[in-house]
């Protein structure tokens, strides 16, 4: 369902992908409020929390978060990259299953940190926020 | 098109010089939280009372009630060290407490974690090198929140006291 594109897909498919990322997105979210305190899933909110740090005048966290914008932007431009010019070269199912293995092990990264070395300093959670 | 792709990275660069010069040179809410601080005001925000007698400052009658129901803020004084330890002094001399404290989020949610892994937050409204801000949100019928607003306390070297 991946590999297709939009004009391709089928209702079906479309609620399947709508439905998996939804979960996953929503977990993920979840997870980092109850850890960090922190959203990590909703972009148009990062805007709105770097606009309300701006006008209280905190420059330090309205660093932070708009650092955590420009990473969801590289992240998205890493995965489309890869699957608009690793079609050619890697074949279209690896092409559109590197980008799914890349947030497999971030999260898993995350997870073993936070299992094993995080110590709940405010470094740690915005890195791995 | 050829002309804003160089201007669009030249912003993206901007933007990422910038912050990263921000967050190696501003100070990070964990080391401007460090040191003691003294409670100066208690208010609550939309209080059920009349409100515009007591322009939102905390009655001790209240105050006695909700210190009932909460594990700290007898305390006048927090006293937050590099070790992540957090003590409160009261008036009592022989009163103290010792707890953990932790910033979360982006700095914006101070916890503090007691031995029997009771844990409480706050909003940190506002955090300089001389005021705190933060507000408690209490999980009672009251309404409203606390808004308890800290000085920091200034260390005197030995030169400046004699």
């Amino acid at each position: 369902m991946l590999r297709k594109y939009s004009t391709h897909r089928t209702h079906k498919d479309n609620l399947k992908i709508g439905g998996l990322t939804a979960f996953s997105a929503g977990m993920v979210n979840v997870i980092s409020v109850i850890v960090f305190f922190a959203f990590t899933s909703n972009i148009t909110g990062h805007y709105a929390v770097f606009a309300q740090e701006l006008a209280k005048g905190n420059w330090f966290q309205a660093a932070i978060v708009i650092l955590w914008i420009i990473l969801f932007f590289f992240g998205s431009f890493t995965s489309n990259f890869v699957i608009i010019h690793g079609n050619k070269y890697i074949g279209r199912y690896l092409s559109h299953a590197i980008p799914i293995i890349l947030e497999i092990i971030c999260l898993l990264v995350v997870g073993i940190y936070l299992q094993n070395f995080y110590t709940e300093s405010l470094q740690e959670t915005e890195f791995l926020v | 098109m050829k002309k804003t792709v160089p201007i669009a990275y030249s912003l993206i660069l901007i933007v990422l010089l910038c912050s990263g010069t921000v967050l190696i040179k501003g100070d990070s809410p964990e080391n401007l939280i460090v040191g003691k601080w003294k409670e100066v005001a208690w208010n609550f925000e939309r209080i059920n009372v009349d409100s515009a007698k007591l322009d939102g400052n905390l009655l001790s009658y209240q105050k006695k009630e909700l210190y009932n129901n909460m594990m700290i803020h007898q305390a006048e004084e927090w006293e937050f060290c590099n070790k992540k330890q957090l003590t409160l002094k009261s008036k009592d001399p022989f009163e103290e407490k010792k707890l953990k404290w932790f910033l979360k989020g982006r700095g914006n949610i101070l916890e503090l974690k007691y031995g029997n892994n009771t844990v409480e937050s706050y909003q940190v409204h506002k955090l300089t090198k001389d005021t705190m801000v933060i507000y408690y949100n209490f999980d009672l019928q009251m309404r409203g929140s606390v808004k308890i607003t800290f000085k920091k306390v200034q260390e005197q070297d030995y030169a400046q006291k004699i």
